[in-house]
């Protein structure tokens, strides 16, 4: 359960990774 | 459910309230860390910026960035600071920098997949013979990091031993991560000033600093910190117990059920350390005892070690602890060897004469082969508890639980008030994964469930 509550955490971290990715992606595009 | 609404009207317990500050801790670092992840991809939108250009070609380079972000951060993970594993436990932290791998893995991977997708024709920069080095770099980079991971992943089933595998990983590591910047410098299409080219030099050079420190600092404070074997006996089931000396310091201090990293007549520079819980009371920190079980290279070694061979300690670690888990009453579940942070548990809790009622489950194949089986009755004597030993392979008069231990033989046990306990659970990973299974099935929260696993790779 521990080790599933941060595979989680480490999903989640890694989702938010991704979104600034997409963000600064956007944001150079010209989105 | 009426239960627990009851219960949040009132005012939060103190056990509850710790509980708490450790989340917010545990939710604080976090953020921390995805904020050191992101922060050096904002500041390359700081300043003079670049011209922007199609949306995916902009996010295979943002996702590579953060990608090496997070890679540069693993040195941070692994650097064993008790401040910031404190509100997970070191196993806890091991295990995210495990699995955010897998994201970094991904994230770097992406990038040339989505290159390619964009312009077909880069496809031929996978040629080293033609391509330019900025481009083999990153290329090269990627590989060593798939032969961290899979090295990692699979290092059981390719046989690498322990030892070799650290030094392994810390180097694959720091070639990854080098050639990882050089790449980013060779395109130089975002470091694109002299500030953000140092940036992205002294950011990676800083948490890689951490491998350094671990490598040499450390080693060194540990070996001004020696200890010597005083003795070492036989224990039932094929486990010896080391008692070592602290010499010339005031030793170490720890909480029961915590352990330490161990350094056996070598220096600690070499770094062959080995993780073992202390068996001992906390209440004595110049002497204090490891009892190990003859498995692999280095345990089978323990018992041919002789009395005056020097050793280095560097602990306490771990969170699997009363003093960090508070809670009226206990259940904890051995299973063989499992056993020692327990017995250090018990042990300090007579030192300390802390009656709070505890139940010990025992798991062991037969009855010769229960480690402690002495001194845990004599225990039972002196604290408020009760152990109860079941045996796998019991011999025919047996009477008492035995078979294979599982989840209807375990919830048997559980006394009535169950639900207030806290649980220490240590043994094989099958046995763990019942056990924890079984109690979060049976209602109790997974916050008062504790156990400690080190078979990470």
């Amino acid at each position: 359960m521990r080790q599933r509550y941060s595979t989680l955490v480490a999903l989640v971290v890694g989702l938010l990774v991704v979104l600034a990715a997409v963000v600064f992606a956007g944001f150079q595009s010209g989105w | 459910m009426a239960n627990g609404t009851t219960k949040a009207k009132r005012r939060p317990s103190r056990r509850q309230q710790g509980r708490s500050t450790v989340t917010i801790q545990g939710a604080g670092w976090l953020l921390v860390y995805v904020g050191l992840v992101v922060l050096p991809l904002a500041l390359l939108l700081v300043g003079p910026v670049p011209p922007g250009r199609e949306f995916l070609r902009e996010l295979s380079v943002s996702l590579a960035f953060a990608g090496t972000a997070i890679l540069v951060l693993q040195f941070a993970l692994t650097a064993r600071f008790r401040r910031i594993k404190a509100p997970y436990g070191i196993d806890l932290v091991y295990h995210f920098h495990r699995e955010i791998s897998f994201v970094a893995l991904s994230l770097l991977v992406s990038h040339p997949v989505m290159l390619f997708i964009v312009n077909p024709r880069l496809l031929a920069l996978l040629n080293p013979l033609t391509a330019p080095w900025r481009a083999t770099f990153g290329l090269i980079a990627l590989v060593t990091l798939l032969a961290i991971v899979l090295t990692s992943v699979l290092r059981k089933r390719f046989r690498i031993k322990y030892e070799a595998w650290r030094h392994l990983h810390g180097i694959l590591a720091l070639v990854a991560v080098g050639l990882a910047i050089a790449h980013i410098e060779g395109v130089g299409y975002y470091v694109n000033t002299p500030w953000k080219r140092v940036l992205w030099i002294a950011y990676p050079a800083l948490w890689a600093g951490l491998l350094l420190y671990m490598s040499v600092l450390r080693p060194w404070w540990l070996a001004r910190r020696p200890w010597v074997v005083r003795e070492v006996r036989p224990e039932r089931g094929a486990t010896w117990t080391m008692v070592l000396e602290a010499q010339g310091h005031p030793g170490v201090s720890f909480s029961p059920g915590q352990f330490a990293w161990l350094t056996l007549d070598e220096s600690p520079f070499m770094r062959r350390e080995h993780p073992f819980s202390f068996s001992s009371s906390a209440t004595e920190r110049g002497r204090v005892a490891f009892t190990i079980k003859e498995a692999g290279d280095f345990t089978s070694r323990i018992k041919d070690v002789q009395p005056g061979t020097r050793v280095f300690l560097d602990g306490a670690y771990g969170h699997f602890s009363i003093d960090r888990h508070k809670a009226p009453a206990y259940v904890f579940v051995a299973g063989g060897i499992g056993i020692t942070p327990l017995l250090g548990t018990l042990r300090t809790m007579a030192e300390r004469g802390d009656q709070r009622p505890v139940l010990l489950i025992d798991v062991n194949r037969d009855w010769e082969e229960i480690t402690f089986r002495e001194e845990l009755a004599a225990l039972e004597e002196r604290l408020h508890l009760t152990v109860v030993h079941v045996l796998t392979r019991p011999s025919p008069e047996w009477t008492a639980p035995s078979g294979r231990f599982n989840a209807a033989m375990l919830l048997d046990l559980l006394p009535d008030d169950f639900r207030e306990r806290d649980y220490f659970i240590c043994g094989p990973g099958s046995l763990m994964d019942m056990a924890e299974k079984t109690l979060y099935d049976a209602g109790i929260h997974f916050r008062q469930v504790h156990s400690e696993r080190f078979d990470l790779v």
